[in-house]
């Protein structure tokens, strides 16, 4: 039936090119705080865009009721007829027609909430009968997201995509020391995925606690052994964001930075990003163009191989869709954004890593991380020293800085212990868009970490 | 359409009490890169929300799809049913300030006009930069939007609204030297701040065009926060100052109230109302009048904010700092927050510094423990002040804190100057010293 709408509205309209996306989004959320239940609801939001491109240039035009397309596929055509000047074309893509039905052993959506908030009930038990905090917060969330597109390429897709998480964090206080310690469980997902976390719920509290008594880390540069999760960051802020087309498209002097060939790092570093990874977060079939989904090398053997494209950075720059147009959601346009970004795994056990640094930091999860371009920052929850080959006494606030050019050639190397992880993008659009970012370990060398230059407590004194 | 009436009649024969809260907007969006406007939008949005009170449970839900009663009632009596016991009672009717955020002459923009002004403000970058190495990109939004607020205690607000807001972004690539700077504003009618927005940004790019290393490579330095760095000085605050956190005993200034914290010269005020900024409001989102709270009064912690339903929780009243989004639960924050500047004009605030920082922007910001007020940045946009001048652009330079330590022991002074920010966040420059600082030369 929306098949049918979105194909007669884009049949009507006048553009040179039109095309129509329509999302469901249902969620379902739980949340304590403490012992308090916070909430326990679900939620709705429907809604609807209509771009066009017309002469070169676009409109669009979006909406929560459903009820008039045509009319929203006028009023995107005379959003691009009020502009004169755009010169936007779009490579083309095979027009794909396909219907997917989600298919889960153990469908969220026919698990009721009572149910749902006795599991999360259970988890948050669990956390609060750790000893030694002073707050904790534990949340679910489940969304199933549906999908439809059509454009006047002939192309109409439906795509559903279930996605779960179990959030949670604890923090502990001494006084005017208050740390707290996170991690999540994000899914792409079935309901039998969300159980057996309790480990993970025990190691938070935990490593609140042992935070307590962690010394800040002294400011220097250091040889660092990133974590899995950790080095999955670094390489979405380090190099994804840059693979970007949009950010170099219409810029010369960028593109001869970002020029194919170049050198970026050593032999054994390989980067790809791709939607086609089954049971990840940032996989899709067919990205909000329509474009289906690939794996893309970006780095090859240390030189730079390929960029991730929409259909029109793709035109712009004479190369090939990827399958990288999302949007946040139906509120905005698609952009390039990743999808799955990965360091591939190398052949380097952690144990032959680590046993020759001599003074370094081992540096674990990832609070974030930021990108400027060339700069980039990322925050690890924690870390240890290395002593002579070994793991030390912990360490906290270890954030580490970068630069394109050189934090990528200072890999050293790349271990055999590759792992996905999830995450979300924030990106010139509001909200977070899911992503998968993996790696293996992986050791950089001369890495500026912050923190106090000299050894101070760092918590406030009032 | 009287969607929160309506809801709430729906929702009135199944529960104890009700909120509904009902919006609908209507926008204009313009986009601007590299020479050319690329695109224009219109959207309209419309979406209600609503807590119930059953038994003295809580229950939620939010949907931007109107067409289906059943599912929307169902869906609000089910999520009381398993909610969260209910620490506060619904606002009861009251008079806010008068304050309009309607501007007929916002309302009235179209394509044409946002148009213009993007191409004004690109062509004062555009004009006077290499097209090669500079991109410029203008995004311009108005929005006309109506909330409507009503519960079972009887309160029936309605509010129109409007808001204008750019942003301008220049990214500058030389060899492998990037630079990216921003400027964004926001305000309720056209005012001359719009037509101001390159003007930083002209600055940036000049202060940059030189790439200087700092001398000290370890150690300790004078740094000086422009008014937007210095949102990392304010960003605590805004964790450190809620109810709920104090109420946890998670934030640093728990117990705190009446104690000299910061330095005398910190006076950190919440003002509800200020002419033409977006977010002034007389009641909040949850219909509790607004008042101004100097937070930080010469140093001394006088109050935490609260909505209603933190404030239940933690025995205290609401200090009306409700504010929801269309599909949201009420969250609390402030306003138009605004750090007092002092009587120091910027030039004189930097005079006398041998080395020192001129912090822009950092990387990372609230990706440390900002809750106990520690930051440890990588700058992103930075000066090294040498001098007494402000001599070029530093990078690979980091620094590290306790915000409240700093502003205890370490505030050399605040500018007279005071600038507003995103809209709304009026801050000064701010002069620190000792700042542990690290670079990577």
């Amino acid at each position: 039936m929306i098949r049918d709408r979105i194909t007669d509205a884009v049949k009507k309209s006048k553009a040179d090119y039109t095309e129509i996306r329509i999302e469901n989004k249902d969620t379902t959320s739980v949340a304590f705080r403490g012992k308090i239940l916070e909430t326990v609801n679900t939620g709705r939001d429907v809604g609807g865009i209509v771009r066009v491109l017309h002469k070169g240039n676009w409109g669009v035009s979006t909406f929560n009721s459903l009820d008039e397309l045509d009319r929203h596929v006028s009023l995107a055509l005379e959003c691009a007829k009020a502009l004169s000047e755009g010169d936007a074309k779009m490579a083309q893509v095979t027009p794909h027609v396909y219907e997917m039905a989600l298919e889960l052993e153990h469908d969220f959506r026919q698990v009721d909430l009572s149910t749902k908030k006795q599991l999360v009930e259970h988890y948050n038990n669990l956390l609060l009968s750790q000893p030694g905090l002073q707050d904790s917060n534990m949340g679910y969330g489940d969304t199933l997201l549906t999908l439809h597109y059509g454009n006047s390429d002939g192309t109409y897709i439906k795509q559903e995509r279930p996605y779960g998480s179990l959030r949670f964090s604890a923090t502990a206080r001494d006084g005017a020391n208050v740390q707290t310690a996170f991690d999540n469980v994000q899914l792409a997902w079935d309901f039998n995925e969300i159980y057996n976390k309790e480990e993970k719920v025990i190691g938070v509290a935990k490593r609140a606690v042992d935070m307590l008594s962690a010394q800040p880390v002294q400011a220097g540069n250091y040889t660092v052994i990133l974590n899995q999760k950790l080095a999955g960051v670094f390489i979405h802020e380090a190099f994804g964001h840059l693979s970007e087309a949009d950010h170099i498209d219409e810029n010369p002097r960028a593109q001869e930075m970002m020029r194919l060939g170049r050198r970026f790092g050593p032999t054994i570093l390989n980067v790809s990003d791709g939607g086609i990874h089954p049971n990840l977060v940032g996989s899709l079939q067919f990205d909000d163009e329509g474009t289906p989904s690939q794996e893309t090398m970006l780095v090859k053997e240390g030189e730079l191989v390929g960029r991730l494209h929409t259909r029109e950075t793709a035109a712009k720059l004479g190369e090939i869709p990827t399958g990288n147009a999302r949007a946040t959601d139906y509120r905005y346009p698609p952009i390039v954004r990743m999808t799955n970004t990965c360091i591939k795994g190398g052949d380097t056990s952690f144990e032959d890593m680590i046993k020759d640094v001599k003074l370094g930091i081992y540096a674990v999860d990832a609070i974030g991380g930021q990108t400027a371009m060339e700069n980039f920052s990322f925050s690890s929850q924690y870390g240890y020293m290395i002593r002579d080959g070994q793991i030390g006494e912990m360490v906290k606030d270890v954030i580490l800085a970068g630069n394109i050019f050189t934090t990528l050639s200072n890999v050293e190397a790349v271990g055999n212990d590759f792992e996905w992880n999830s995450g979300g993008c924030g990106k010139g659009q509001g909200g977070m868009l899911p992503v998968g970012m993996g790696s293996p370990h992986i050791r950089i060398k001369n890495v500026l970490v912050g923190g106090t230059a000299s050894r101070q407590p760092s918590t406030m004194q009032v | 359409m009287e969607r929160a009436i309506e809801t709430l009649e729906l929702l009135k024969p199944h529960v104890d009490s009700a909120e509904t809260y009902a919006v609908n907007a209507e926008s204009v969006k313009v986009g601007y890169r590299a020479g050319k406007l690329r695109s224009t939008e219109v959207q309209e949005t419309s979406g209600v929300s609503m807590r119930i009170i059953n038994d003295g449970k809580l229950g939620f839900y939010a949907t931007t799809d109107l067409t289906d009663q059943q599912k929307l009632l169902d869906s609000a009596l089910n999520s009381a049913k398993y909610g969260g016991e209910a620490s506060f009672e619904f606002a009861k009717p009251a008079q806010g300030e008068a304050f309009d955020g309607y501007s007929p002459e916002t309302a009235r923009m179209d394509i044409q006009e946002l148009s213009e002004l993007g191409r004004r403000l690109a062509a004062r970058i555009e004009d006077k930069t290499d097209r090669n190495e500079v991109t410029v990109e203008v995004d311009l939004e108005r929005v006309v939007y109506n909330q409507h607020l009503t519960n079972t205690n009887g309160v029936n607000h309605k509010d129109r609204r409007t808001a204008l807001s750019v942003s301008v972004s220049a990214q500058r690539v030389r060899g492998d030297d990037v630079f990216m700077t921003y400027n964004s504003h926001s305000a309720i009618s056209p005012e001359a701040a719009f037509e101001e927005l390159t003007e930083k940004i002209m600055t940036m790019l000049e202060q940059s065009e030189k790439l200087v290393k700092l001398d000290t490579q370890e150690g300790e330095l004078p740094v000086v926060f422009t008014p937007r760095g210095a949102i990392l000085l304010y960003y605590p605050w805004a964790l450190g100052l809620s109810g709920k956190n104090a109420h946890l005993g998670v934030s640093p200034l728990t117990n705190k109230i009446g104690e000299q914290l910061l330095d005398p010269r910190i006076t950190f005020i919440d003002e509800p109302i200020v002419a033409n900024r977006s977010s002034s409001t007389g009641l909040d989102d949850e219909g509790v009048p607004t008042k101004p709270i100097a937070f930080f009064d010469q140093g001394v912690l006088t109050s935490y904010y609260h909505n209603l339903k933190t404030a239940g929780e933690a025995n205290a009243q609401s200090t009306g700092h409700g504010q929801r989004g269309m599909l949201g639960q009420p969250g609390a924050s402030f306003f138009n927050p605004m750090l007092k500047g002092g009587k120091t004009p910027f030039k004189e605030l930097i005079a006398d510094i041998k080395e020192g920082l001129l912090v822009d922007s950092v990387l990372g910001m609230g990706q440390t423990n900002i809750l106990a007020g520690e930051f440890s940045n990588t700058v992103n946009v930075a000066f090294k002040i040498e001098n007494g001048e402000v001599v070029g652009r530093v990078k690979d330079v980091a620094i590290a804190g306790n915000v409240y330590n700093l502003l205890k022991n370490n505030l050399a002074d605040l500018s007279s100057e005071v600038e507003l920010l995103y809209g709304s966040i009026r801050l000064p420059y701010v002069r620190l010293e000792k700042v542990s600082t690290v670079s990577n030369n």
